[in-house]
């Protein structure tokens, strides 16, 4: 049987096309889902996504056309047709992009795994899924229990005109538990690090069953708590986050401010712009001394960990924010050239039918050196928050709203009354010169998210956030009644 | 066997894939399938230039084969090339029905039911050619503008092994730009529709000017507080929307996840002029759902601010044993139409006296669903009028309340005219649906930040 990328390769080095450059990316996603749902199966699924998407570079404007289909004669028309809707809308670039925003990439990517997908049988998956609901459910007054996993493998291989041949394979897991629980007109849920905060790439072994077990124990004690628990009390409090609400913080409130794309206007009919302008990067000081953020493409097991991005360009850490000043942005090379902000390898795109814009990768906030007792230890009464449930940002990145699944009173040094519905809100560069104090290695998490939104047409993308614990001062906290 | 479609045919695509897997699946095991299916153009635009432009080809079934105590739901991007289909659905189907006994037994099934054929094409004329982008290009070049051109043609279809056909094929149209006085004075404008005329483009681009001049004075600062609001019908159909997301489902309500609780009589009563059906008679999106039935052509859900009916999938109604109204699985609301209300539109500055004119929000989430409370940004040029008068542009503002209230007690009226939204998410390819809603004026809104 003849191998589609090598039919496509032969292709496209068989002439010059007339164009300054041609890529064809081919990505195959398969995704499997089993959920149990107060015992019973709900949407088991698999699906399959397999397409191709054909650039090009004429005249300093790229083009492009996806279609689902490995026919070289198909691949051929859609290159001709690339070609020719690249020159005839050339005169109208916004900008002129040159070949380096494709470099050559020559290179294989796999995620380490211990416990490839395989092993498992259905039946397996789901006899442990079934555990794990039951003692999610194992009250009268745990209304929903639901336990679930998503595996993903996703293939990805670019072929291009200037010698591109890369191949990057992930394996991506998300585990999901929750409990509802209702007591006299009081409903309270509790989940798993927030919906599908889980998410990793690395197999199996994310769904060890004793972790699982006493995890879904955890949440349901948690979930008997939040019902029967106060309202967090409102006011300006030092606020202490976890690392899985952290993770919606720095992604609202640094990871997406600090694309350059958005910067640039491209999404200002979407999803907004920034408060940062380019002249910022290496001047404003975005938050307290102890703020370290990074662009780390290389945590293993992080979701959105790679070798390249999309477009073909070497990844690697770089340092956004170091010691509370902004550095770099979150740009790749077409921005590079466009803003004249160095670039990091952050181009991708979300599916065979979608072009690469900026997008956030793994951006993690650096452990300091406090350990989680000495953040407690000074403060008379304040709140801690884990999970986040909500999340609301202004246009350009500045006014945020966040709520949480779990919260607990701090009262003189230490984790006391749980509390309910515990929520705050701010203002993104006050909130973090507010930042006084960072959690060491001991309390660093790593999670990840499959759903951060972007882009027209619209791309939701995998991207992964770790923090440790963190304490802000004088924050204006509030329960249920907002 | 010869396996033979033309290439750009989707029906004839579809009604092949239905044939071989009606061919494949044994006896006894039943099946539903559902075709997914774009022809797009996507031009997106920045300072009235090209930013990027492409098109898309996409195709996907979705195949659920059940043997009455068991299902699989599959899907798969159908190959363009006619040779394959044969060989990706015989692989697909047989490996469905060798991992079916390993799953637990579901109680809730849908098996399907339905016989009923129905067929609706909406012809367009979209310019979706290089040449005719082109031309759009000529006539963004010199604007302040950032947008997204979208068109072509989207399909969706559904069969059954017991005899139900269902075919939905729009080509339609959707232009969503923004104008920039300066980075942060923005209007923004949507020109969507089935046949593209140039004219009204003008038109729309001018007015749009227009509205930009307004916002041309310096921002004013509103302290947090509470203030009484006009929401454009744009801003109205993001609020209302809330409602579709969750709100309106009955596994939801059951689930404890919703703003309406479980028991009928603690539900609060909203504002008695307000009255929301799910409306196919616009034909935005397909009346079928993913098992093949068919949703009535308009359901009353909220009916003088009493809760009428609420989305109930077959799934659900097996689960809790109520009769089912055609929903999908997501139980979401598929075309809102907010029914008009006695304010015209040379009363609205009249009647908002001092307040804010909202024209569109941003952002919306639920901050405490069971205390319907949702929180937002305004966008898009926000307007401080002070006695009838607009006095120029506020600096945006963060909103926290409760919908109860909102559609509730503190909705004074709704406008006499009506804007139509096509829901323009193109997350998972393009989607089908929309609004028809008018404007809200509202009193007392809570504005924390």
């Amino acid at each position: 049987m003849v191998n589609p990328l090598e039919e496509i390769r032969t292709l496209i080095e068989s002439k010059s096309w007339n164009a300054d450059w041609i890529g064809v990316r081919s990505l195959t996603e398969s995704a499997k889902h089993f959920s149990i749902r107060n015992g019973n199966p709900e949407n088991t699924s698999c699906k399959i996504s397999t397409g191709f998407f054909v650039e090009a570079l004429v005249d300093g404007q790229f083009a492009y056309q996806s279609l689902p289909s490995p026919c070289v004669s198909d691949i051929r028309t859609a290159i001709e047709r690339t070609v020719q809707a690249a020159r005839t809308i050339a005169p109208y670039s916004c900008f002129k992009a040159s070949v380096k925003t494709r470099p050559v990439a020559k290179g294989t990517y796999n995620t380490p795994i211990r416990e490839p997908f395989a092993t498992m049988t259905a039946s397996e998956i789901f006899s442990q899924l079934k555990e794990a609901a039951t003692i999610l459910k194992g009250s009268a007054e745990i209304i929903n229990a639901q336990a679930s996993l998503s595996m993903v493998k996703s293939e990805m291989h670019l072929l291009s005109s200037s010698g591109s041949d890369l191949a990057q394979n992930f394996d991506l897991i998300t585990t999901d538990l929750s409990a509802t629980a209702s007591r006299r007109g009081t409903t309270q849920t509790r989940s798993l690090n927030g919906h599908r905060g889980r998410s990793y790439q690395m197999g199996l072994e994310a769904f060890e069953s004793q972790l699982l077990f006493d995890l879904a124990k955890r949440i349901r004690t948690e979930a008997l708590e939040l019902v029967s628990a106060p309202e967090c009390p409102s006011g300006h409090f030092p606020l202490v986050l976890a690392p899985d609400q952290m993770m919606l913080q720095i992604h609202e409130s640094i990871g997406h401010p600090l694309e350059i794309d958005r910067i640039l206007g491209d999404e200002l009919n979407f999803a907004g712009s920034s408060f940062v302008n380019l002249e910022d990067f290496g001047t404003m000081q975005y938050g307290s001394k102890l703020l370290n953020v990074t662009f780390d493409p290389s945590l293993p097991h992080e979701f959105a960990s790679y070798a390249y991005d999309d477009t073909g360009f070497k990844a690697e850490k770089v340092e956004l924010i170091r010691n509370g000043v902004l550095i770099s942005g979150i740009g790749g090379l077409e921005s590079q050239e466009r803003s004249g902000i160095p670039a990091v390898a952050c181009a991708r795109a979300s599916s065979w039918t979608r072009p690469c814009i900026d997008r956030m990768a793994n951006i993690n906030l650096e452990p300091g050196d406090s350990s989680l007792e000495s953040i407690l230890a000074n403060i008379e009464f304040g709140v801690y928050m884990e999970s986040n449930n909500s999340w609301s940002i202004d246009d350009f990145r500045r006014k945020f709203q966040f709520g949480c699944e779990y919260g607990r009173l701090i009262e003189k040094g230490k984790l006391t009354q749980v509390i309910r519905n515990p929520g705050y809100r701010g203002v993104t560069l006050d909130f973090w010169s507010k930042l006084d104090s960072v959690g060491d290695r001991s309390t660093f998490e790593v999670f990840g998210t499959p759903h951060c939104g972007k882009g027209e047409p619209n791309q939701l993308i995998r991207v992964g956030h770790a923090s440790p614990v963190c304490r802000f001062d004088g924050i204006e906290v509030f329960g249920g009644g907002g | 066997m010869q396996y033979q479609t033309d290439s750009n045919d989707f029906e004839a695509r579809f009604r092949l894939a239905f044939e071989i897997v009606k061919k494949l699946v044994p006896k006894g095991i039943d099946f539903y399938i559902y075709f997914t299916a774009e022809l797009s153009r996507f031009s997106r635009f920045n300072l009235g230039r090209i930013r990027q432009s492409g098109l898309v080809t996409d195709q996907s079934l979705q195949i659920v084969i059940t043997d009455g105590q068991r299902s699989i739901i599959t899907t798969v991007t159908l190959p363009r090339g006619e040779n394959d289909l044969f060989e990706i659905l015989s692989s697909l189907v047989a490996s469905t029905c060798a991992d079916l006994p390993s799953i637990p037994i579901d109680p809730f099934i849908v098996s399907p039911s339905g016989t009923q054929e129905t067929r609706e094409l909406i012809s367009g004329s979209a310019p979706t050619s290089e040449l005719e982008q082109a031309q759009l290009c000529e006539k963004l070049a010199k604007l302040p503008l950032t947008g997204q051109f979208i068109g072509g043609l989207i399909v969706r279809a559904a069969a059954t092994s017991t005899g139900a056909f269902h075919w939905f094929e729009s080509d339609s149209f959707a232009f969503r730009y923004t104008l920039s006085h300066t980075t942060d004075k923005l209007t923004q404008s949507t020109y969507a529709g089935a046949h593209w005329e140039w004219d009204q483009l003008d038109n729309l681009l001018a007015k749009s000017e227009e509205s930009l001049r307004l916002l041309g004075s310096t921002k004013r600062r509103l302290k947090a507080g509470n203030y009484r609001c006009y929401l454009c019908p744009s801003a109205s159909a993001s609020l209302v929307g809330m409602l579709g997301h969750g709100a309106l489902s009955e596994s939801s309500i059951r689930r404890g996840e919703s703003m309406f609780p479980a028991e009928v009589d603690k539900r609060i009563q909203l504002s008695q002029k307000l009255s929301i059906i799910q409306d196919f008679s616009g034909t935005h999106s397909p009346r079928f759902n993913h098992y093949g039935e068919l949703a009535p052509s308009n359901l009353v859900v909220i009916n003088d601010g009493h809760l009428e009916n609420t989305l109930i999938s077959t799934r659900t109604g097996l689960e809790y044993r109520i009769e089912p109204n055609g929903a999908t699985d997501s139980e979401s609301l598929a075309n809102i139409n907010v029914k008009p209300g006695s304010l015209k539109e040379d009363e609205i500055l009249k009647s908002l006296d001092t307040g804010i004119y909202i024209t569109n929000l941003h952002y919306l989430n639920w901050s405490n669903r069971n205390a319907s409370r949702i929180t937002g940004m305004t966008r898009f040029g926000a307007l401080w009028a002070d006695k009838g008068e607009f006095v120029g542009p506020i600096e945006d503002l963060r909103f926290d309340d409760s919908l109860n209230l909102l559609l509730g007690h503190k909705l004074i009226e709704l406008t006499t005219f009506r804007d139509t939204f096509l829901n323009m998410a193109t997350y998972d390819g393009r989607s089908t649906g929309g609004a028809i809603t008018p404007g809200l004026l509202i009193d007392d809104v809570r504005f924390p930040l």
